[in-house]
């Protein structure tokens, strides 16, 4: 069962004069085990939207369903199943290492489990299994301050603190914002396993259409409130229309294709990695391979 | 002339435990009117290095000099602060004024201007940035590329002869960075000093040099062909930029193409003559 998304709008301060629409009639299902990217331009309702996912906001109009259970809990005993419901859906918001605040990582990942009852053993379970799935050493790290960590192993560890709530779907907000390069490569990795390995269905609110490549085999585009675009992200990319009016760029793969492309170079489109990029460069070039030899020298 | 002479800079962070040193002997000297890109991987000390050259930190050891100023003496902080702005990452906790043109009169204001200069100030660096239609907004309904350009704005205000940007980027959707870099390329042509820590290696590749820090120190640093294209970046947690990349793979698939290929539009250039 997935999360479903029914027709939602949300209107922000409703009745004054700041009252903003931030979502505009959404419908939008994450089957189980997918991974989902959501893109748009700043203020396109893309955070607002992974806020229903858990009911953290309610929407003004239309239905959040987790598993078939519907997030408005409207008496006592739908209450319960939604909160159950909405507990299965682990949010990670962006730059989360600055909301660690234990005085160790143990401690801080420890926190949710123990928050939500269980006992210190399993606690101890849950916090091992989660580093492990961030790829956080047990024993070197369990110890540490979280303050004294770096901002790659402050979000992993503050990623680890959701893992270990076992939820089935994982929302991450702009989760390699500020990573440097080998940071953000090991964590998409790690994001990755979880899909495949554990059948987590994760969904990615990010600005880095790379991510999106190294990720997702699906992307939405929000563009005011509206999705105006869900497809895999080969054929995403190359709806310049789409892109243009969701105020994105394409990847820097499909740019530098674009360029070449208008440039002359006879290139096909449709590629999205940089093995892919590099390779299609060079069929393109090889007919010419001679002539082009004789021109570098 | 050098703007910034930084000597044996070395800076031990008072709160850590075991009193490593963020910065770690640091010698570096930038010249009036140059670009230079300081990169390096999460924790290498980018920052810290950032925040001494206008006196937020002070060297434990060391000298950092603005414009000749030694930062250490407490009567240079004011002229330092007025010849170099700082631009940090988060848009949203750097802006403090409700009006667009407020948030940058801020700045001349406390300089004590007159009001006929400040009006002056404002229209330029709001200019500057392509914000000018935008005046009268309230800085919170702007995007985050607007917002940067506002933060820019009010640092341009101050008439600095420097300019740092800290990640300003890193928070951005694609659209405003590309509006940030396009800023910060057309105050380089004004002759700005431009000082720009990122973890974006196409972002680097603009700049007259590459400084690249790991643990605390400098490591490496020449131009971005030398560094970007021609420096195994990875040992440093860096990856080298996408033109570098592809040309990689083409010269191993046997291509014969020239070396110091870092920017697209070299890599277009060159396979599209």
């Amino acid at each position: 069962m997935p999360i479903e998304v029914k027709n939602i709008t949300f209107t922000y301060m409703p009745g004054t004069p700041y009252e903003h629409q931030a979502l505009r009639g959404v419908s939008f299902t994450v089957e189980e085990g997918a991974i989902v990217a959501i893109a748009g331009h700043t203020g396109s309702g893309k955070s607002t939207l992974i806020q229903h996912f858990n009911g953290l906001i309610q929407p003004t109009t239309g239905q959040v369903t987790v598993d078939g259970v519907d997030l408005l809990g409207r008496d006592k005993k739908s209450k319960a199943a939604a909160k159950e419901a909405a507990r299965k859906v682990g949010m990670v918001f962006q730059y989360p290492e600055r909301q660690l605040f234990a005085e160790t990582v143990y401690e801080d990942i420890a926190f949710g489990p123990l928050a939500h009852g269980l006992t210190a053993k399993e606690a101890a379970l849950r916090v091992r299994e989660a580093m492990s799935q961030v790829g956080l050493d047990y024993e070197s790290y369990r110890r540490r301050s979280p303050l004294e960590l770096s901002g790659g192993e402050g979000r992993r560890v503050a990623i680890a603190g959701i893992l270990a709530l076992r939820p089935k779907y994982l929302v991450l907000d702009e989760p390699t914002a500020g990573l440097d390069p080998r940071g953000r490569k090991e964590l998409l990795g790690k994001i990755k396993e979880l899909s495949l390995k554990q059948g987590m269905a994760v969904v990615l609110v990010t600005h880095y259409m790379e991510d999106i490549v190294a990720l997702a085999k699906r992307v939405v585009f929000l563009r005011r409130g509206e999705i105006i675009l869900d497809d895999a992200p080969r054929r995403a990319f190359l709806q310049r229309e789409a892109l243009k009016e969701a105020g994105l760029k394409p990847p820097r793969t499909v740019a530098l294709i674009n360029r070449l492309s208008e440039a002359g170079l006879k290139i096909p489109r449709g590629v999205l990695t940089v093995e892919e990029a590099a390779e299609a460069i060079y069929q393109s070039l090889s007919p010419r391979q001679g002539e082009r030899q004789q021109r570098v020298k | 002339m050098n703007i910034i002479e930084i000597s044996r800079l070395t800076y031990v962070y008072a709160a850590a435990k075991e009193n490593t040193p963020a910065l770690n002997g640091i010698n570096l000297n930038i010249g009036e009117g140059e670009f230079v890109a300081i990169v390096g991987a999460n924790g290498s000390g980018k920052s810290t290095l950032a925040r001494h050259l206008n006196a937020l930190l002070l060297p434990t050891e060391g000298t950092c000099k603005v414009m000749g100023l030694d930062t250490a003496r407490p009567e240079n902080l004011w002229d330092i602060r007025r010849q170099v702005g700082l631009v940090f990452q988060n848009p949203d906790n750097q802006l403090v004024a409700a009006i667009v043109e407020d948030e940058v009169a801020f700045g001349p204001e406390n300089l004590g201007l007159p009001p006929a200069e400040i009006r002056l100030r404002v229209d330029k660096a709001l200019q500057a940035v392509g914000l000018t239609e935008q005046l009268h907004f309230a800085p919170h309904l702007l995007s985050g590329g607007q917002k940067q350009r506002l933060a820019i704005a009010g640092a341009l205000a101050m008439e600095p002869k420097c300019l740092v940007l800290d990640e300003a980027t890193a928070m951005l959707d694609p659209q405003g960075r590309e509006e940030v870099m396009q800023v910060a390329r057309d105050l380089r042509e004004q002759g700005l000093t431009l000082i720009c820590i990122t973890h974006f290696m196409e972002e680097a590749a603009l700049a007259d040099r590459v400084v690249v820090m790991h643990q605390g120190k400098i490591v490496a640093q020449g131009t971005p062909k030398e560094i970007l294209a021609a420096t195994d970046l990875a040992k440093w947690g860096l990856e080298p930029p996408l033109a570098t990349e592809i040309a990689d793979r083409l010269r191993r698939r046997g291509l014969n193409l020239p070396r110091g290929i870092c920017r697209e539009d070299e890599l277009v250039a060159t396979l599209c003559p």
